[in-house]
């Protein structure tokens, strides 16, 4: 799995890409968790990049989104594969996040 | 009609670190079985979900190993995943991931879920001290 982080107007841009499995989800935790801690509460998630995801992956998603909540925030995904996506849609937790076709989309969202 | 008989095993320690492992006997197997990347990455979750159960419950303050036998015949593939750790039933756990609100949904369950979401047939076998939990992935 890789990971790069870039930051469009001041809000993080975050590009996965790979398998978030049940090894290389830590470095999507660790990542997060910087910039939560940072007080970024709008993260832009890319997942283009990102052919499968297990539970443990769609848990540091959940534990992010669950962080970001309280002040107003929220994780935006862009780009969900299809094999992602079922996966987000099988388990009822595509409901608990705003998905968006691309970064600029994603974007235009949090400037509104 | 071509009929592919194919049986490899593979014994791993039961750590987070072996879940890559099996994931690439996993698709060696079924890629040489002629099931296509979708079907490989459908069984590579739930094989992964199983074996993370096993990793994290089996073997409370030990070491244990987890060992697999994956079966072709046909167009179907058995996976069986053994343990000798803590007697589990995953197959006699459900969970009504509907009902619960999304809020409080129990995150517990999600493997699970995901494993039987997956597959085309699941199956538990306790005996002589070893899980047995068969997974079963058709082809066509």
């Amino acid at each position: 799995m890789e990971i790069n982080h870039t930051n469009i107007d001041n809000v993080p841009i975050v590009s996965v890409s790979g398998r978030i499995d049940g090894v290389t989800y830590k470095d999507l935790e660790t990542i997060l968790n910087e910039l939560i801690d940072q007080n970024k509460s709008e993260i832009v998630l890319d997942l283009e990049g990102v052919v499968y995801i297990s539970s443990v992956g769609l848990r540091v998603l959940l534990a992010a989104q669950k962080k970001v909540r309280p002040k107003n925030g929220a994780v935006k995904l862009v780009s969900l594969q299809p094999f992602v996506r079922e996966v987000f849609e099988i388990t009822g937790i595509i409901k608990l996040f705003s998905t968006y076709p691309n970064q600029r989309e994603a974007l235009d969202g949090i400037r509104l | 009609m071509e009929v592919i008989e194919k049986e490899q095993e593979i014994t791993v320690s039961a750590t987070t670190e072996q879940i890559p492992v099996i994931s690439d006997f996993i698709e060696r197997l079924m890629g040489f079985a002629g099931f296509d990347l979708r079907k490989t990455m459908e069984v590579q979750l739930a094989a992964e979900e199983a074996c993370t159960n096993v990793v994290r419950y089996a073997y409370p303050g030990k070491d244990g190993t987890i060992h697999i036998v994956a079966r072709v015949a046909g167009d179907r593939l058995e996976l069986i995943i053994e343990d000798y750790g803590v007697p589990f039933d995953p197959t006699a756990y459900t969970v009504a991931l509907s009902q619960a609100s999304t809020k409080d949904r129990p995150l517990g369950g999600l493997g699970i879920h995901l494993i039987r979401s997956y597959v085309d047939g699941m199956s538990f076998e306790f005996r002589d001290g070893k899980n047995a939990l068969t997974l079963v992935k058709n082809r066509d």
